[in-house]
């Protein structure tokens, strides 16, 4: 069984992980191989803040919020082993600001001690009337996509860096499934007028007496097109924008002013932070995540595709539970193909 | 008119603070701040500088509650300003737990700090051996920076400085109008205070820039708490015990209590270690008493024996000194001087 994975960001490299975990050891030969054009840490999981925190509300997707739960849960229990800090996880408390009173977001159960933000807390934050604070995850893709790729390494996945043009490309070459884990650009593969870009750009600054994120909402911006403040285990992440339709890869300056402007506001004594660097990535967002199997025909074959991508701004917050479901799928695809050994015997 | 030469010993965090109350305050005082250690040398320099108080028996709970209210408030504006980073003041969450259920879970000084509440069951997982524990928001202030910063602004409002150890007070009152003495351990040979007392503290200084929370246990023996430049993990609690150098065995137990509480710890560089003794006293003494040489009363406002809480309360008890200050310049005016 050879499976081959197109893209090398959290959400490829944790599917790699857990196809492995679950069925390594329920089918040889299994050959697993990542194909991607960018690795880490030029991937979009590189240039994120890495906070665990999904979207206010999840509009129905209760998969998601099921996902976001799970993804949590699990990097909670890496917090204790002695590989937390290669992993890149570790824990921050922080504020979520609103302008308005909202109601509890779909988060406040996975996350450790959420509560209201009381109004002292509040005086703090002039311009926001509402919000919560609780403690989190956080987790740098920088570190954690170096650790997955030695975990999937040590357990000879192959990488191959190149830019896969079509899936039957890969069929032709003999995979047994694809998994497209290809992110903002899976529409080069199969059009997808539900994907579009959310550009974001963030800049990075030195300043390492901040110890708490800052996130702000404003229903009349839109989800992160208000300021936010994210220290992480070296710099502060300082945004954002989120630009729906802009494939622009290069940091402009008139949204550097546009959020160093609006961020000083919300946090004053970042006003003699150093400045280190601006990074523009393209959130691959969508409606709802697109993870599904799909049975591609080409000519008197076929082959199978599970697509696991469109996560928008909150692919490492979700990458577990969406890795684990997609290992399921690929489950399914194996006892379809009669491929997986049964512990009840067949007659 | 001539200005009423106001001498106050010591340049500690408590003395800094009380110099720039005074000189920001009293227009008519010129203010100098005499000592033997200025930043980076003196006690407050190497604390991790968390506001946490403890109550002291004989104060007047009203008048312990002022003090840490006033100086959570007065570095709560700060951490709020673009001065922050200079100063060293920020905000610092996190835990405190406790092995024992504590007879009060609720301390005097709950409504001050921000957010305070019960830790839940899923936080405390974390924390096998542990019963109990609150949450809250606190603040830090790193003398390091602050101590410099306070310095600035006192030389803003016309303050003096003198490097000079202070051995006699007598002799000094003859040159000064009223003196406050801040001279926190030190107090013990320059006034004979028999009360107060070294309580040794050791901590080590470890690179772990991943830890954003503080953990602190109730019995005040094992903490950790992140900093600016690194995290600082201790401690000990050593009454009468003067050494200033490093004790191997104290380092090992520090190491070994903390990594039991943060395990990501053990993937931390220590990057070195430090030793400072704190002003211990039954209570903090922040009285006025006159010293009667040549036909003159010299007010000596006493402002120290703050033992581990003289970051946690410099603003608030150089407020009090402050007060009681105004109060014998109102009382006895200094003579006029020909």
């Amino acid at each position: 069984m050879r499976v081959c994975i197109i893209g090398a960001g959290v959400i490829g490299l944790s599917t790699a992980q857990s196809i492995y975990q679950h069925f390594h050891d329920r089918i040889a030969p299994l050959t697993i191989e990542v194909y991607a054009d960018v690795f880490t840490p030029l991937t979009t999981s590189d240039g994120a803040a890495g906070l665990w925190q999904p979207y206010l509300y999840d509009k129905g997707n209760v998969q998601e919020t099921k996902w976001n739960k799970e993804t949590f849960q699990y990097l909670l229990s890496c917090l204790s082993s002695p590989d937390s800090v290669r992993m890149g996880i570790f824990l921050q408390s922080g504020y979520n600001l609103c302008t308005e009173h909202l109601p509890d977001p779909s988060f406040k159960d996975a996350v450790l001690g959420f509560r209201q933000l009381t109004q002292r807390e509040l005086d703090m934050f002039p311009g926001y009337s509402f919000g919560w604070f609780n403690t989190a995850l956080m987790i740098e893709g920088k570190t954690y996509l170096p650790w997955l790729m030695d975990w999937l390494r040590q357990r000879k996945v192959k990488f191959y860096q190149r830019k896969i043009g079509s899936f039957k490309e890969l069929a032709d070459s003999g995979a047994d499934v694809i998994i497209n884990c290809s992110g903002v650009r899976s529409g080069d593969l199969q059009p997808d007028p539900e994907l579009q870009p959310g550009r974001g750009q963030i800049i990075k600054v030195d300043a390492p007496w901040l110890k708490h994120w800052i996130i702000t909402h404003d229903s009349s911006s839109g989800v992160y097109n208000s300021p936010y403040i994210i220290p992480g285990s070296r710099l502060v992440t300082v945004g954002g924008v989120f630009q729906v339709g802009n494939w622009n890869l290069q940091n402009c300056s008139v949204d550097h002013e546009g959020i160093w402007e609006a961020a000083c506001k919300l946090e004053p004594s970042l006003q003699h932070a150093r400045i280190v660097e601006d990074w523009t990535g393209l959130r691959p967002t969508r409606n709802k995540v697109r993870l599904e199997k799909e049975t591609i025909r080409s000519g008197p074959t076929s082959f199978e595709v599970i697509h696991n991508y469109g996560h928008g701004g909150f692919g490492l917050t979700i990458h577990r539970g969406c890795a684990e479901e997609a290992a399921r799928l690929f489950g399914q695809i194996l006892e379809q193909k009669g491929l997986l050994a049964h512990s009840k015997s067949r007659l | 008119m001539k200005r009423v030469k106001v001498l106050v010993v010591g340049a500690g965090v408590v003395g800094l603070s009380t110099a720039v109350c005074v000189a920001e305050t009293l227009p008519y005082c010129s203010v100098t701040v005499i000592a033997e250690k200025f930043s980076p040398d003196t006690t407050g320099d190497g604390a991790a500088g968390i506001l946490l108080p403890k109550e002291f028996p004989d104060i007047p709970l009203e008048r312990q509650k002022r003090w840490f209210k006033e100086s959570f408030d007065h570095l709560l504006a700060i951490a709020d300003s673009p001065q922050a980073s200079d100063a060293g003041v920020y905000l610092s969450s996190g835990y405190h737990i406790f092995k024992d259920i504590p007879c009060d879970k609720k301390p005097f000084w709950s409504d001050f700090v921000l957010g305070f509440r019960y830790m839940t069951d899923r936080e405390m997982k974390r924390f096998p051996n542990y019963k109990f524990g609150q949450a809250f928001t606190t603040l830090k202030c790193e003398c390091l920076n602050y101590l410099p910063w306070l310095e600035k602004r006192l030389r803003a409002v016309g303050g003096q400085i003198i490097h000079e150890k202070v051995t006699d007070l007598q002799k000094l009152a003859l040159n000064y109008d009223a003196i406050m003495n801040c001279s926190g351990l030190s107090s013990r040979f320059l006034l004979k205070d028999e009360e107060v007392y070294p309580i040794r503290g050791q901590i080590l200084k470890v690179s772990a820039p991943w830890l954003k929370n503080f953990i602190r246990d109730g019995d005040g023996n094992t903490y950790i708490y992140p900093g600016i430049r690194y995290v600082s993990i201790g401690g000990t609690r050593q009454a009468d015990d003067w050494r200033l150098e490093v004790d191997k065995e104290d380092s090992k137990g520090i190491l070994e209590r903390c990594c039991r509480l943060e395990p990501s710890l053990r993937a931390a560089q220590v990057m070195g270690e430090w030793v400072g003794l704190r002003p211990g006293r039954a209570n903090p003494r922040v009285e006025r008493q006159y010293l009667h040489l040549q036909g003159r009363q010299v007010p000596v406002v006493h402002n120290y024996g703050h033992g581990g809480c003289g970051v946690t309360l410099s603003w608030g008890t150089a407020l009090d000194a402050l007060d009681l200050l105004r109060q014998s310049l109102f009382e006895k005016p200094p003579q006029a001087r020909l």
